[in-house]
């Protein structure tokens, strides 16, 4: 009974892991979502930000000549077009298109590539260009922001105590390891030589803001560092 | 069990990803459509701090008369907020938890518990954001649904504690000439929502701002003429219009009573009046009601 017992673990083990292994790459695909997505919802606050001060500046740079103009051409004055703008959901729709984008760019870094090579430093050389510099930077950023806050999402599920801490991080970690290094690992590796010089710019300003934010928000290091370089409580 | 522990990972991500970004909601949004039923709204998932709507609390707080209670307690016009909004409960076991020494730190108590807002900071200060212990700072690590409760119970009350706080920026026994709401509109003739009150006072009249702030905006344009705006925070904002001098710039902090501007005959007028505005995240309000609370400063 018992060796009956330990076949079905480990054939089900097995087939579970191969399940894992064959959709290894939805798995790679949804840390890259949920690591652009912390990005963005950063940038949200910038963009408001920028829009505010945009508004700010059109009313003392603009509004006046504005006023002017319709005079001229015989108008009743009235406010700016721009002071009705909804300015928060302009923000966030700007934050969502940038993140489709910035998600659907770092797809195509593994998605579009064949089965990955090993990494080579040389080869990574040879590929050098815009993309092949912010690429690698911003994915990095990205997949460690998914493996937080997948290891957030699940501290918030879990019922509080001395343990929940600690299991998310191992979560992250084990995310970070199974499915983050392979996405990366393979985006790296399959980089072509540019054709161009200046080739993937667009993608490389596209990506630049989000491997930012998901950097400088994403990460939970910069507490502990600045505690540690500058002193206090991390 | 390291297939298992794969698969559970693996099933935990697609989880995370499908309920909590834009992206899932695309996907999720396709399957609703597919069914016939409602695809979820793209935006959701962004934690925009909501627009406070406080019509109702705000109609509460001004009718219901101050208990005896309220005029000794150090914030009057929070606790009446509390009351107006959350309930007199919620009012009694806000105040051990510090209201009136960290209001904000208290409804965030009172709305998510110590533990809640421990992580949240927690997370904030380990992301090294600036002010950890501030909502605004880690906000953004709470659970979306965690974050709508902080910006139901936090901000709309603060907010309603801002606008309970308001006083006059004048004379309240000057004439007010134009009311708030509908009118017929006296230079363009077109029936249109008058989006705060008129009251009459000659020309060089200090108008003092009516909370403490920081100026939004101080400038001049055709309909409003000089004019300035003071955000209160918390979606709290008045403007003063039509004024003949502006004593204040935009991004300086401005004390309750302190003197913005000296009023005047500026833009879209029939003569020497101040508009006063009031908007609650974004909503042009009333701010009629606040007449009998005292000059501002006074």
């Amino acid at each position: 009974m018992g060796g009956v017992l330990r076949a079905v673990v480990v054939h089900s083990d097995r087939a579970a892991g191969g399940l894992a292994r064959g959709l290894a790459t939805a798995g790679q695909c949804a840390l890259v979502v949920l690591g652009v997505h912390l990005a963005a919802d950063n940038l949200d606050d910038r963009v408001l930000a920028l829009l505010t001060a945009a508004q700010g500046l059109a009313d003392q740079h603009l509004a006046e000549p504005l006023q002017t103009a319709r005079a001229w051409l015989g108008r009743p004055p009235g406010a700016p077009p721009w002071d009705a703008l909804p300015l928060a959901p302009l923000a966030a729709t700007a934050a969502l298109l940038v993140e489709l984008l910035a998600t659907a760019l770092l797809w195509g870094g593994f998605l579009l590539s064949p089965r990955a090579p090993a990494l080579d430093l040389r080869r990574y050389r040879a590929a050098l260009s815009p993309r092949a510099i912010v690429l690698p930077l911003c994915l990095s950023g990205v997949l460690l922001a998914g493996a937080w806050s997948l290891s957030m999402a699940l501290e918030d599920l879990l019922p509080a105590g001395p343990a929940s801490r600690p299991a998310a991080a191992l979560v992250g970690l084990a995310t970070l390891a199974r499915f983050g290094w392979p996405a990366w690992a393979r985006t790296v590796a399959c980089l072509e030589p540019p054709r161009r010089r200046a080739e993937g710019l667009p993608s490389a300003l596209v990506l630049a803001p989000v491997g930012l934010l998901a950097w400088l928000h994403g990460v939970p290091i910069w507490g502990p560092l600045a505690a540690l370089l500058l002193g206090g409580a991390p | 069990m390291r297939g298992w522990s794969e698969l559970l990972l693996l099933a935990g991500l697609l989880v995370a990803a499908w309920t909590r970004t834009p992206v899932g909601a695309v996907a999720s949004g396709a399957v609703a459509l597919a069914q016939g039923r409602q695809a979820p709204d793209l935006l959701a998932s962004f934690r925009t701090a909501l627009p406070p709507a406080l019509e109702q609390s705000l109609g509460v707080a001004l009718a219901a008369p101050p208990t005896a209670a309220d005029p000794l307690s150090p914030s009057p016009a929070l606790h009446t907020a509390v009351r107006a909004h959350l309930g007199e409960e919620a009012l009694a076991q806000a105040i051990p938890l510090g209201l009136d020494q960290d209001p904000e730190a208290a409804l965030e108590r009172l709305a998510l518990g110590e533990q809640t807002r421990d992580r949240a900071i927690r997370r904030a200060r380990a992301a090294g954001e600036a002010q950890p212990e501030r909502l605004a700072s880690h906000r953004r690590f709470l659970a979306a649904a965690e974050a709508r409760q902080a910006d139901r119970m936090v901000e709309q009350t603060l907010a309603l504690a801002t606008v309970l706080d308001l006083s006059w920026p004048v004379d309240p026994q000057a004439r007010v000439t134009s009311p708030f709401g509908h009118r017929q509109h006296p230079t363009l003739h077109t029936r249109k929502l008058h989006e705060g009150v008129d009251i009459a006072v000659p020309v060089g009249t200090p108008v003092r701002a009516a909370a403490a702030g920081r100026v939004a905006r101080a400038t001049e344009d055709a309909v409003n003429g000089r004019y300035v705006s003071v955000d209160h925070g918390h979606g709290v904002r008045t403007a003063y219009c039509h004024g003949e001098a502006l004593h204040v710039e935009r991004g300086q902090p401005v004390d309750r009573g302190q003197h913005v501007m000296d009023s005047g005959n500026s833009g879209r007028s029939t003569g020497p009046h101040l508009h006063f505005g009031l908007r609650i995240g974004g909503r042009p309000v009333d701010p009629g009601p606040f007449r009998g609370r005292g000059l501002a400063g006074s």
